[in-house]
């Protein structure tokens, strides 16, 4: 057995101070709703955010003050304040896992994923890797990075390949081993680009990860790389 | 003065003026607020990169959100700096998705961080933030300047990387040290 690996301390920092892109946030803020131990952390981080935001300079105001935009708050209604935050775009999601076989996913999907496997559409399917391995892409994707959902059966064990790119992942379901660490369920591995692995899949049940890699990895070179074996650990 | 002690008289101030905006609409205390905190905030987004005027409408716009949802700060799990910070940033992320809506749809709640309690094992706030300001004034150099290039300059950790010509497990170990160090002093007071 092993100790649970690290938070990821540098991707959360990137995250509280807006610098993560739309995938990673994803991913993050998914992680977030599963690990007390990093919400935890991620709050300090937002703290000393604060913290630094007291220590700037004042920059001194041109057209704006107080009254102004006391006056815009007026001319647009707001002078009384809503009990609650206005409702975000969130899609409904009258069944988070359309389109989803849900033999794949069991249980609830932690809440910033929901939205993000509902923008998948009823016609998305999981598109078959290899034997043993299935992927599904997300809408978070932008043009730095890509978010896919994958599914890998219990036992099966990727081939040693190089990351071209860093690859981020977040277990949602199940487990695998890499470099003699488990990672389980809202545990993040992080591949920088260069990284030389192959992880293996815990015997326990089918894994399920969302992945966050950065161009110019494309899903159908991964898949090149995969090749299936069951291996014995 | 020592600037962590002025620090935790404002923050005492800031939540009781956040009060009285949420019980009484006060213009009064949102008058101080702003003036105490909209030149700071516009300084925030100029350093990452925004043209003056700008910076001015969005130093507004997160003034404008902290006068509508005043009754959202808990005063029992943070300052107002912090949660007025994580306004301004998210006020920058929406305006960065603004300008990139062309390119594809990225209308994505997650973007947003969620809004975070800080840690269940609470001690008191006030003693919290006094302790984190006087925490991060100490810490090393290169440690605080990782931070800084964070919050402020708008890189990720590598593309401070990149910048820096530090390799990257010098900048995660960087990160990870100042964390461990703000959390130590922090776990102290319990």
């Amino acid at each position: 057995m092993s100790a649970s690996p690290p938070p990821p301390e540098s991707l959360l920092l990137d995250y509280a101070a807006g610098n993560a892109g739309p995938a990673t946030a994803l991913l993050l803020s998914t992680h977030l709703a599963m690990s007390k131990e990093s919400r935890g952390l991620f709050a300090l981080m937002e703290a000393a955010g604060g913290a630094l935001l007291d220590e700037l300079d004042d920059e001194p105001l041109e057209r704006i003050s107080a009254s102004s935009a006391l006056q815009r708050a007026e001319a647009s209604g707001d002078v009384s304040m809503p009990a609650t935050w206005p409702a975000r775009q969130a899609p409904q999601s009258p069944d988070p896992r359309k389109g989803v076989p849900s033999t794949f996913i069991e249980g609830e999907l932690p809440k910033p994923l929901k939205s993000a496997v509902h923008e998948i559409g009823g016609d998305r399917r999981w598109r078959k890797l290899g034997y043993g391995v299935a992927a599904t892409r997300l809408a978070a994707s932008d043009e730095r990075e890509r978010a896919h959902l994958l599914w890998a059966r219990g036992g099966t064990g990727i081939a040693t390949h190089r990351h071209v790119g860093r690859e981020v992942v977040l277990v949602l379901q199940g487990a695998f081993w890499d470099s003699g660490q488990r990672f389980g369920p809202g545990d993040v591995a992080v591949c920088e680009d260069g990284t030389v692995h192959g992880p293996s899949i815990d015997r326990s049940e089918d894994c399920v990860c969302l992945a966050v890699t950065e161009a110019p990895v494309h899903f159908t070179g991964l898949a090149g790389l995969i090749l299936n074996r069951f291996c014995r650990f | 003065m020592d600037r962590s002690l002025t620090a935790a008289k404002d923050r005492a101030e800031h939540v009781a003026l956040l009060e009285a905006i949420v019980k009484h609409g006060s213009r009064q205390a949102f008058s101080t607020l702003f003036d105490h905190f909209a030149p700071k905030l516009k300084a925030y987004y100029r350093k990452g990169g925004v043209e003056p005027m700008l910076a001015e409408d969005l130093a507004q716009e997160t003034m404008l959100s902290v006068w509508r949802h005043a009754a959202k700060f808990s005063a029992s799990i943070g300052s107002p700096s912090t949660w007025i910070f994580t306004i301004a940033r998210n006020v920058l992320i929406d305006h960065v998705r603004r300008q990139k809506a062309r390119q594809g749809d990225l209308n994505d709640p997650s973007l947003q961080p969620p809004p975070v309690d800080i840690a269940d094992d609470l001690v008191d706030a006030q003693q919290r933030y006094k302790t984190l300001r006087a925490g991060l004034v100490k810490l090393p150099k290169e440690q605080a300047k990782i931070l800084k290039m964070a919050f402020f300059d708008h890189k990720a950790h590598s593309e401070i990387a990149a910048e820096t010509g530090l390799p990257l497990g010098t900048v995660k170990s960087r990160i990870r040290l100042a964390m461990q160090r703000l959390r130590d002093d922090l776990g102290e007071l319990e």
